[in-house]
């Protein structure tokens, strides 16, 4: 890569560290991040110096002793470690992605095959990972029809940059249509991409900035159209 | 690595098999900074309640969050509560201009909060450290720093707030930032 082209990453990395990109820089960003910066140890370094220099300047700021009432709030909710969360609000979803995976195997083995095994694969031990984090949280999709639930999960963590979609016997997309994925805020709403379901299992992982966002539409677009507007609302979900 | 982040190091693997003492004695190290960042972003007490709160939840619910190859627990702490800070600064103005209402929660004008808080000696000499260094920046560069990070703005707000081009911020932001990191390594 020419320095002309790390010296502009150098400075998109300043501004990830700040948390201060938006629009197609943060695209960008995000782009370099997934394909760039993890084979590139010059990136990886910068990236890490910005990080802890922008950590650093909390120190900047005036500290304050908290009020009085905080640490007794904490301690109330303090769960012993061998009871924090995890075990009893995720056993579901890892149990049902476990089982997923090992009753369907052959159908899950057909689709990753159609859809690309490594990238399946990868997508859905990330999947399970991250919903066994203590602080992911799970919901399910809601539609128009309340009596029929949605085949669709978001499983999302409050620091994540992404969250995962998480489907089970997905309907096909009418044809010529395609599904796609609309970030929104409850007035805009910004088109994330579509997804094609597999048989049986279907993993998305969608970047998501939480300070923009605060829904999840999944809609019927037109199939390799980037849609301006959102189509016909088939899900919905709170981030 | 110094012994302050030696010892945040211990009390983190500590907190990480449920010690509660653990726990409580990096509350006591790092409250008073987390506080104090979070209530200059949010302006607001209960906003900085929250954020301070939602950080320390989260690290005690999730301690493997932090990886120690990456850098001092300082810095990863520090950076969850920013980022926490920024996301409410954010989400409360996208409420304020959907819903056309005030804030409800008490104004930030002419609260005092400026309660003696004793640093550890490690924290009150990064303090004097961070400080110093930043003095040492361009007026610009100091300027574009402390809109983004004390004031949550994106490069693209602040260019339009100051009148100049996005290139110009990006430029600015990089070069304080570059010139903080090279008088902070030297501190180290």
């Amino acid at each position: 890569m020419d320095p002309a082209e790390h010296d502009r990453i150098d400075e998109l990395m300043a501004g990830y560290a700040l948390r201060s990109l938006s629009g197609e820089d943060a695209a960008e960003a995000d782009r370099l991040l997934s394909e760039h910066v993890p084979g590139c140890a010059r990136c990886r370094e910068t990236l890490m110096a910005f990080s802890d220099t922008v950590a650093d300047l909390a120190f900047a700021a005036d500290p304050i002793a908290p009020p009085e009432t905080l640490l007794p709030r904490l301690h109330r909710e303090l769960e012993p470690r061998d009871e924090r969360p995890p075990v009893g609000r995720w056993a579901g979803i890892a149990a049902g992605v476990a089982v997923v995976l090992v009753t369907g195997g052959l159908a899950i083995s057909q689709v990753l095959r159609a859809e690309g095994l490594q990238n399946q694969n990868s997508l859905f031990a990330q999947a399970l990972r991250y919903s066994q984090r203590p602080d992911a949280d799970s919901a399910r999709f809601v539609g128009t029809d309340p009596e029929a639930p949605a085949p669709v999960s978001q499983v999302a963590a409050p620091d994540a940059d992404h969250f995962f979609l998480v489907g089970s016997e997905v309907p096909p997309a009418p044809s010529g249509l395609a599904y796609g994925i609309w970030l929104s805020d409850g007035v805009d709403a910004v088109f994330a991409g579509t997804f094609v379901p597999g048989p049986s299992m279907t993993v998305v992982k969608v970047p998501f900035d939480r300070s923009r966002f605060d829904r999840v539409l999944i809609t019927l677009e037109v199939e390799g159209d980037v849609p301006t507007e959102p189509g016909d609302a088939l899900w919905e979900a709170a981030a | 690595m110094r012994d302050g982040d030696r010892e945040d190091l211990e009390l983190h693997r500590r907190l990480s098999r449920g010690d509660r003492e653990a726990f409580d004695e990096l509350y006591r190290r790092y409250s008073p900074t987390a506080y104090g960042i979070a209530y200059r972003l949010t302006g607001q007490q209960l906003l900085a309640q929250d954020v301070v709160h939602d950080a320390f939840l989260a690290l005690w619910r999730a301690p493997e969050a932090f990886d120690a190859a990456r850098g001092p627990f300082r810095s990863f702490f520090l950076a969850l509560v920013h980022h926490r800070a920024v996301d409410t600064i954010r989400r409360e103005e996208r409420m304020r201009a959907r819903q056309d209402r005030a804030a409800n929660l008490e104004p930030a004008v002419g609260e005092d909060l400026s309660e003696r808080v004793v640093d550890e000696d490690f924290v009150a000499r990064r303090r004097r450290e961070v400080r110093d260094s930043l003095e040492d920046l361009s007026a610009e560069q100091r300027q574009v720093l402390e809109m983004a990070y004390f004031e949550g703005m994106t490069q693209v707000r602040i260019a339009e707030k100051l009148g100049i081009p996005l290139g110009t911020v990006k430029t600015r932001t990089f070069a304080a930032l570059r010139k903080l990191r090279r008088a902070l390594e030297t501190e180290d």
